[in-house]
C-alpha cells in the first residue's frame, strides 16, 4: 500500500494549509517575444469573435413589460442627453434585482453583420444621481393638494 | 487623414499618493466583472497596483496609488473619441470615482501617449532615403540605414514630444517595449510605412480632469499629426 504523505502513524495525519491561489497565471512579457507567429494562433483561441466598436453606457429601468423592458439611457454624459430605448427581457433576467429604477449598465459591441448587447448590475458603477427627476411638483407631496376633489351631494 | 492607423494608445493620470491602497480597491471592485483577468501586483504595499485586462476588447486599466492609466490597441482611434467609448466607460468613470474617495488628494498631471502608422507602398531602403531627402538639406553620412526626427515644445501647462521616421514593421514596435495582442492589428501593423510617436503631457491646474479635456488632448495630437503627414 503507498504511504500517504504526512502520515505519522497509522491513525494520523496532518493536513496541508490551502496555497492561496495565483492571481497570476499565465501573462508574461518574454511569451509574446518568442515565437510570435503561434502566440497569435494560441491567442486566436479565447477569442471567437473581434468585434470592432464597444460602447457602453449607464441606464435605469423605466418600465418592464413581459417581454420587454424599457431603460433610460445616459447617450451623451457630457451634455446631459438621455434616450429611451427598449431591450428584450431576457437580457435582464440573470440580473438579482431587476425591478424600475434598477441601475444598470448595457455594453453593444458591434462589427459589420452582428451585434452583441451585455446588460451588468449598475451597482458601485452608475452613479443614482445621474437619473434623479428634480420635480417641481416634489415639494407638494403630502400638502393635501394633491387629495382628489370630493363632491358633496346636493 | 491617409490611411493612417493607431497601433496603440496609452493614457496617464497621475495623482498625488493614497496611502490607503484599500479604499481604492473598494471603488475598483464593481468594475471587476467587466473584466477578463485581473492582476495584483506588490499587494500590501505602498506601490500595489491592479491590472485589470479586458482581453475580448484588447484593452487594459491599470490602478495604483498614484496614478491610473489605459492602455488600448485601437484600429478605428477616432472611435475613442465618442461618447461612451472605452475610454469613457469604464475608464474615466472609475477615474471620477477614485477622486470622490475620502484618501484623494489632487491631480496633478496627465500623459498621453499615440503612435501613428502610415503605411507606404515602398521598400524600407525607399522610405528611408525618401524621408532623408524631404527633410534633411543635406546627407550628413551619405545613404542611411535609419533616421528620424525628433522634437519638443513647451508652453504653458503642456510639453510636447514628436518622434517622426519610417517605419519598418513590427519589430519597430517590439524596440518600444510594445507589444499587439489585437491579431488584426497585428498583422496590419506589420507593414512598412512612416510613424509618429507623440508624448503630451500636461499640468492639471484646475483640479479636474475629465472626458471631454481627454478629447481636446487626443483631437490636439492627431491635428500635429495630420500637419507632419501633409509636410
Amino acid at each position: 500500500m503507498e504511504a500517504i504523505n504526512n502520515v505519522t502513524n497509522d491513525y494520523e495525519f496532518r493536513i496541508e494549509p490551502i496555497k492561496r491561489e495565483e492571481l497570476n497565471t499565465e501573462f508574461s512579457n518574454q511569451f509574446f517575444y518568442e515565437n510570435t507567429e503561434s502566440n497569435l494562433k494560441i491567442f486566436h483561441q479565447p477569442f471567437s469573435e473581434l468585434w470592432k466598436k464597444t460602447i457602453s453606457f449607464h441606464a435605469s429601468i423605466l418600465q418592464i413589460t413581459k417581454k420587454q423592458v424599457y431603460c433610460d439611457c445616459l447617450i451623451d454624459k457630457e451634455n446631459g442627453f438621455f434616450e429611451t430605448r427598449v431591450f428584450p427581457k431576457e437580457l435582464f433576467e440573470h440580473l438579482q434585482n431587476i425591478a424600475e429604477k434598477a441601475l444598470v449598465v448595457i455594453r453593444i459591441q458591434t462589427k459589420p453583420g452582428s451585434s452583441r448587447i451585455d446588460v451588468f448590475d449598475g451597482k458601485g458603477i452608475v452613479d443614482p444621481a445621474t437619473f434623479e427627476v428634480n420635480d417641481i411638483f416634489d415639494s407638494l407631496k403630502n400638502s393635501g393638494l394633491d387629495n382628489s376633489i370630493a363632491f358633496e351631494n346636493g | 487623414m491617409l490611411n493612417t492607423f493607431v497601433p496603440l494608445h496609452q493614457f496617464e493620470i497621475r495623482y498625488t499618493g493614497i496611502l490607503n491602497f484599500a479604499s481604492i480597491k473598494n471603488v475598483v471592485s464593481p468594475f471587476v466583472k467587466f473584466t477578463s483577468r485581473i492582476f495584483v501586483e506588490n499587494e500590501n504595499s505602498f506601490l500595489e497596483r491592479i491590472i485589470l485586462h479586458f482581453d475580448d476588447q484588447f484593452f487594459q486599466i491599470v490602478v495604483s496609488w498614484d496614478k491610473i492609466l489605459i492602455r488600448v490597441e485601437v484600429d478605428d482611434f477616432e472611435s475613442l473619441l465618442e461618447n461612451n467609448s472605452k475610454v469613457e466607460e469604464p475608464f474615466f468613470n472609475l477615474f471620477e470615482k477614485i477622486t470622490k474617495i475620502n484618501d484623494f488628494g489632487e491631480i496633478g498631471r496627465v500623459f498621453s501617449y499615440l503612435i501613428f502608422v502610415n503605411p507606404l507602398n515602398d521598400s524600407y531602403e525607399t522610405v528611408v532615403k525618401k524621408f532623408s531627402q524631404k527633410h534633411f538639406t543635406s546627407a550628413v553620412l551619405g545613404t542611411y540605414t535609419d533616421i528620424g526626427l525628433k522634437f519638443s515644445k513647451e508652453e504653458n501647462n503642456y510639453i510636447h514630444q514628436v518622434t517622426f521616421g519610417p517605419y519598418s514593421g513590427i519589430q519597430d514596435l517590439r524596440k518600444l517595449n510594445i507589444e499587439i495582442r489585437n491579431p488584426e492589428l497585428y498583422r496590419k501593423s506589420d507593414i512598412i510605412g512612416e510613424y509618429i510617436l507623440c508624448n503630451s503631457f500636461e499640468t492639471v491646474k484646475s483640479g479636474t480632469f475629465n472626458f471631454k479635456k481627454y478629447k481636446s488632448i487626443l483631437s490636439s495630437q492627431i491635428q500635429l499629426s495630420s500637419l507632419l503627414w501633409k509636410q
